[in-house]
């Protein structure tokens, strides 16, 4: 009798156990853990930090200021800009005059495919720096191919005139990564690699006269 | 007296090895290539571009990195269909982009998974010169092993303000680098 009784609570802590397993089992099928997806977008660019190498990439130096904002450019390829008019002062290196058009590459979007489902992020691109049009610049510019408009020679390529006393190497710092969480609740990063300016740095720091006299300088060497 | 020698020769000797030992400039994006102790991890590729000048450089770049170590191998094919790692090229309007790599890790490890690694053909120079094309898939193929950026003035086909005429194939610390990678 006593036998009879212990196999039946074997058989039933047994049984519990089984059901338990495969709840837990269908649970988890229904509910797996969130996975995270990781997209890196490393892109190499012509990169300068002092003014010997910024005209060396260079076809176009001028100094001026913006006037306004013309349009949003797709560069092709999802690959974003921002072009703004402005207003040439004075032209070290090709010739222009006048107004021209100048694109400011502002984001690119990523893409990642899961589940069947196709997500995006928008990250913001080394050269973007919004511009001020209350303050002077020298650019550092290509022609664009597609369109008459000029585009960076190189990262950076804008140098702020803050004040007689100060200029500025101007590149992006925000928007650097994001993160998407799917309809799954899984999440994807998204991350793109920015310029370390802190590093290549030669001209944040010099005085106006001092700038214009380094560019003068070196395209004189550039055009011998 | 026999004192005062053997420690002018210490001091010599750590003074000699402090300023010949080289110093390192390579880094890392923080993934790799799965690789196996004692062998040699090939990474399968195909193109995504017919165009032969563009095939043509990243080939080469494929031959730079497979001829200067061999302890990860790229093998680049158009047979190769079921592969998710592509060279090709993008077709961005940026005069001062080169070419780009993008790659994706498996998730919940820093393994990588595959890549895609393009050059930029609305860049005059990359349309034009054939050695700044092979710089450039280099570059990205250098990306794609698990090297990062580089800051200049370090000879490394990892540094974005490298001559891409004169500096087209890895460099001592690029090769060093990827060696310290995948040491084993």
């Amino acid at each position: 009798m006593i036998k009879r009784d212990g196999f039946r609570i074997i058989l039933f802590t047994l049984l519990c156990f089984g059901a338990l397993s495969i709840g837990l089992i269908f649970l988890l099928k229904e509910n797996p853990a969130p996975v995270s997806y990781e997209v890196n977008y490393s892109p190499d660019y012509a990169v300068s930090g002092d003014i010997r190498g910024l005209v060396a990439s260079s076809d176009y130096v001028v100094s001026g200021h913006y006037e306004k904002f013309i349009e949003n450019w797709d560069m092709g390829e999802q690959y974003m800009s921002e072009v703004y008019s402005f207003i040439v002062d004075e032209s070290f290196l090709g010739d222009v005059n006048g107004t021209i058009h100048v694109a400011v590459p502002h984001y690119v979007l990523l893409e990642r495919e899961v589940d069947g489902e196709t997500y995006q992020a928008k990250l913001n691109l080394p050269n973007y720096s919004k511009p001020d049009f209350e303050k002077p610049y020298v650019l550092f510019l290509k022609k664009a191919q597609t369109k008459d408009v000029f585009g960076p020679a190189s990262v950076p390529f804008q140098v702020e005139i803050t004040t007689s006393d100060h200029v500025a190497l101007k590149a992006n710092t925000a928007n650097l990564e994001q993160t998407i969480t799917t309809k799954k609740k899984d999440t994807i990063h998204f991350y793109s690699e920015q310029i370390e300016l802190a590093s290549i740095d030669r001209i944040t720091g010099l005085t106006k006269a001092k700038l214009f006299e380094e560019v003068k300088e070196q395209v004189a060497l550039k055009q011998r | 007296m026999r004192k005062k020698t053997v420690l002018i020769t210490s001091t010599i000797l750590i003074m000699i090895l402090c300023f010949t030992s080289s110093v390192n400039a390579y880094t890392f994006t923080g993934q790799r290539w799965p690789k196996v102790i004692g062998s040699t991890y090939t990474i399968y590729v195909k193109y995504a571009t017919s165009n032969a000048n563009y095939r043509a450089a990243f080939d080469s770049a494929v031959s730079d990195w497979n001829n200067a170590q061999d302890k990860i191998q790229f093998s680049l094919s158009s047979l190769h269909v079921s592969t998710l790692s592509t060279v090709g090229v993008q077709n961005v309007d940026d005069p001062s982009l080169f070419g780009s790599c993008t790659w994706h890790w498996v998730p919940g490890t820093n393994t990588i998974s595959y890549f895609q690694a393009v050059l930029n053909t609305y860049n005059s120079d990359i349309v034009n010169k054939t050695k700044t094309r092979r710089s450039t898939a280099g570059h990205e193929l250098g990306h794609a092993l698990g090297l990062g950026h580089v800051d200049p003035p370090y000879n490394a086909i990892m540094n974005s303000s490298r001559n891409r005429e004169t500096l087209y194939t890895p460099q001592k610390d690029d090769i060093d680098g990827v060696k310290a990678l995948y040491a084993l």
